[in-house]
């Protein structure tokens, strides 16, 4: 995909491809409307950086390729805690921002968050296996692309999203229709 | 992000000059994603079988034709399939549209022959039509109409029809090259339909409407395109004496032939038509 790396159109229709999907992404993970921000750009700097290393014929899917470099980005920013990367003083994202962003960002924060009867069942999973689950479930990501995002094989994702499955299955009573929802999807 | 806002735009303008400015060079940004980053060898092997099919298929070749080679992109080696496309292929594709009616067209690349068969969404034929060269280069032709059960024939220095379907595979293959050069389509991953391993490539088109075609990575022709309002197969079959005869209609027992070629279901001839 070296063409993200040097033709400015192709990044463009690129970008506008993915960038709401990248958002919404980030959106479910982080708690502030600067971080999503953070995430979003350095993603896709990360992304017009790192085209060469991107191969379609291995089947891998764009989107599967940007979230996985945004949840890496956002496990990043979880560590680093108050230092900022190299990158992010570069990209600066949340520089970028201006009231109305600000306001949108925090809408769609809202607009993301789950209903606490699915976030409790989701705490009952041990963290891959809801990363695994939300992926899928919640993010819209096919498997493949899930997996590629975790960088597992396929085999080794779908091992993590069945027994996720199965302990979501756990907590699930007739009244919990979103839990409903999310296995069916599974 | 429900729509786009000034933070996206400001993105943008900021990812442009990134890009523009070189930065996409440095090796120690490079997202770590994934296992290896190294070109995979099963990739590069499929990709050298693709050069050696196109070599293989290749007829009335010059020395200086483009061959495609492993490192090419898509872009590159649909450019270099453009001069190595074999004319021994019959061409068929099956249109749905969303009203739910459908096309099928037929056409042999080497003589130009083609059919039009159209069906409405029941799936009953409702009208078709085929050219193929005649005697003294002429073209001869054949209209059905199975609504009125009527069909015509008629004999013209140049038909219309021989230059339709435009789908021939160099058509087919010049559009993709083109759109992925200018960027209106790109690469969007692999995907196995039915049992053949393609590309999957986006295209945005000049007034936003969005489609997905499926190119064989063997054959760099298409198999099939999903777009908002159509949705395509493709086959490209031998040019064996069974797939020839598919392109000319055998016109059914009992219908009026006319003394030229019947008009398509729907269409009306205004009334001032033929007055002095």
């Amino acid at each position: 995909m070296l063409w993200l790396a040097t033709d400015r159109d192709s990044l463009e229709i690129f970008y506008r491809r993915h960038v709401a999907a990248v958002a919404a992404f980030a959106a479910r993970r982080c708690h502030v409307a600067g971080d999503i921000a953070d995430v979003v750009s350095v993603t896709f700097m990360k992304a017009v950086s790192g085209a060469h290393t991107f191969d379609p014929r291995r089947g891998r899917s764009a989107l599967g390729w940007l979230v996985g470099i945004a949840l890496n980005e956002i496990r990043e920013q979880a560590r680093r805690d108050q230092r900022q990367s190299a990158l992010i003083a570069r990209v600066g994202g949340h520089r970028l921002l201006d009231d109305s962003d600000v306001v949108r960002m925090e809408q769609l924060i809202d607009a993301q968050r789950l209903s606490p009867q699915l976030e409790r069942a989701l705490a009952q999973l041990s963290n891959v296996e809801r990363e695994a689950v939300l992926l899928v479930a919640v993010d819209g990501l096919s498997s493949g692309e899930a997996a590629m995002a975790l960088g597992l094989s396929s085999t080794v994702f779908r091992a993590r999203l069945s027994r996720g499955k199965r302990h979501l299955r756990r907590s699930f009573t007739d009244s919990s229709t979103e839990i409903a929802e999310v296995i069916a999807v599974l | 992000m429900s729509g786009s806002g000034q933070f996206e735009e400001r993105l943008l303008t900021k990812l442009v000059s990134f890009q523009q400015n070189g930065n996409h060079a440095s090796e120690t940004m490079a997202p770590r994603t994934g296992r290896g980053r190294s070109r995979p060898i099963v990739a590069a092997a499929t990709v050298m079988a693709v050069a050696a099919v196109l070599v293989a298929t290749r007829t009335g070749s010059s020395p200086s034709d483009p061959v495609a080679t492993p490192a090419m992109s898509l872009e590159a080696r649909t450019v270099a399939a453009l001069s190595t496309a074999s004319h021994e292929v019959v061409f068929h594709s099956t249109v749905v549209q969303s009203s739910g009616s459908v096309s099928e067209l037929w056409r042999d690349d080497q003589t130009g022959a083609s059919r039009v068969v159209r069906k409405d969404a029941a799936g009953q034929v409702v009208w078709e039509t085929a050219f193929r060269p005649g005697p003294g280069g002429a073209v001869q032709g054949v209209t059905i109409n199975y609504q009125d059960r009527t069909w015509g024939e008629r004999e013209v220095d140049a038909a219309p029809g021989m230059t339709e379907p435009p789908e021939t595979a160099a058509a087919l293959q010049q559009q993709l090259a083109e759109n992925l050069k200018n960027g209106r389509s790109m690469e969007d991953g692999s995907e196995v339909v039915d049992g053949r391993m393609t590309t999957r490539v986006k295209t945005i088109g000049a007034k936003g409407e969005t489609s997905t075609l499926w190119i064989d990575n063997e054959t760099l022709l298409p198999v099939k395109q999903i777009g908002d309002t159509i949705n395509v197969t493709y086959s490209w079959a031998p040019r064996s004496s069974e797939n020839l005869a598919a392109l000319w209609p055998a016109v059914p027992a009992g219908f009026t032939k006319l003394d030229g070629p019947p008009l398509p279901p729907g269409v009306k001839l205004p009334a001032s038509f033929g007055r002095s």
